[in-house]
């Protein structure tokens, strides 16, 4: 299969970077508070030697994955540190009780949540560039060492041979949630998204 | 007057605001749904005047469940609420019969603007 020519790698990567600006967007809408998210996205392909790059880990992480409906060759995985997810959950909890609610979410719920805020704001701007209608999946939730995840997603995609690494970082005033994001896709199917649109 | 309302919505988070927004503003939850299957199933022993509709379930997309549930109840009123933005959701949503999308995140401002439409 065909690598993405560098036309087609700059394309993708600034839909992505686009994604964070939703991002930010929905974030600050929800919280009624100022959030700023940036991404710095990497391609590879899959010859790149790329799990060298990953730290190892003793701490459990939190995932999430998204495949596209339909069966499209193209996932979205997020992983997040469990200090994240803590973090998030308590300032959700936060905007839950200006609604009344006094509910504690556990953490799969909260990963859940912000997976689908973050993949959909970086899928709809991909949309967008393929003129292309993508619907995600709901978020499958899972808990693990990262190399492990990362290892997991990589096998989801049957065919994929396009990574697309993105360090998100979402920050507020009072706190920072860091974020990596792998879409895995398959080379000829962005190539034909893009020619048609 | 409040509205008797069906919320379809996988995610234990958004289902939770959703109803307590709803009810903030003096509707009544009249039933849940986590999956397409039930919310077809159940949409009509609920008989709602509204039911909100989520796009990405876990068994089938939101316009399968759309398109179904109009067709054995032309009259449905249904309110697409949707993380997904693309332009091209929204209209094919409203092509098939959809009565309006709010898009998520949400605050109540933008679910009593989107009552507002559908109930003037």
């Amino acid at each position: 299969m065909e690598a993405l020519s560098e036309r087609e790698q700059k394309l993708v990567l600034s839909a992505l970077d686009i994604g964070a600006q939703r991002t930010a967007d929905y974030l600050s809408k929800l919280s009624q508070e100022p959030w700023k998210c940036t991404a710095s996205s990497i391609y590879h392909n899959f010859e790149t030697p790329l799990f060298s790059t990953f730290p190892q880990s003793d701490k459990p992480y939190w995932s999430a994955y998204l495949p596209l409906q339909d069966g499209v060759p193209l996932g979205v995985h997020m992983i997040m540190s469990p200090d994240s997810v803590l973090s998030l959950g308590q300032a959700w909890s936060k905007i839950y009780k200006q609604v009344g609610s006094n509910t504690q979410f556990p953490p799969q719920d909260v990963v859940k949540e912000i997976s689908n805020i973050v993949a959909h704001g970086f899928c709809g701007e991909l949309g967008e560039l393929f003129s292309t209608l993508l619907i995600l999946s709901v978020p499958e939730v899972s808990e693990g060492m990262r190399h492990r995840l990362v290892e997991e997603g990589f096998k989801k995609v049957e065919g994929a041979n396009v990574l697309v690494v993105s360090n998100v970082v979402m920050s507020k005033s009072d706190f920072t949630i860091r974020c990596e994001l792998y879409f895995y896709a398959e080379s000829e199917m962005i190539k034909l998204f893009l020619r048609g649109s | 007057m409040g509205k008797n309302i069906f919320v379809v919505e996988d995610l234990p988070m958004m289902r939770e605001l959703l109803t307590m927004t709803l009810e903030s503003l003096g509707h009544v939850v009249v039933g849940f749904a986590d999956n397409g299957k039930e919310a077809i199933a159940n949409y009509g022993k609920h008989n709602p005047d509204l039911m909100t509709l989520d796009i990405s379930l876990p068994d089938m997309d939101g316009l399968f469940v759309l398109k179904e549930i109009r067709l054995k109840h032309p009259q449905a009123k249904i309110l697409i609420v949707t993380a997904n933005d693309q332009k091209m959701l929204q209209k094919q949503a409203l092509a098939m019969g959809a009565s309006g999308v709010l898009l998520k995140p949400f605050v109540i401002d933008d679910v009593s603007a989107a009552l507002a439409k559908l109930f003037p």
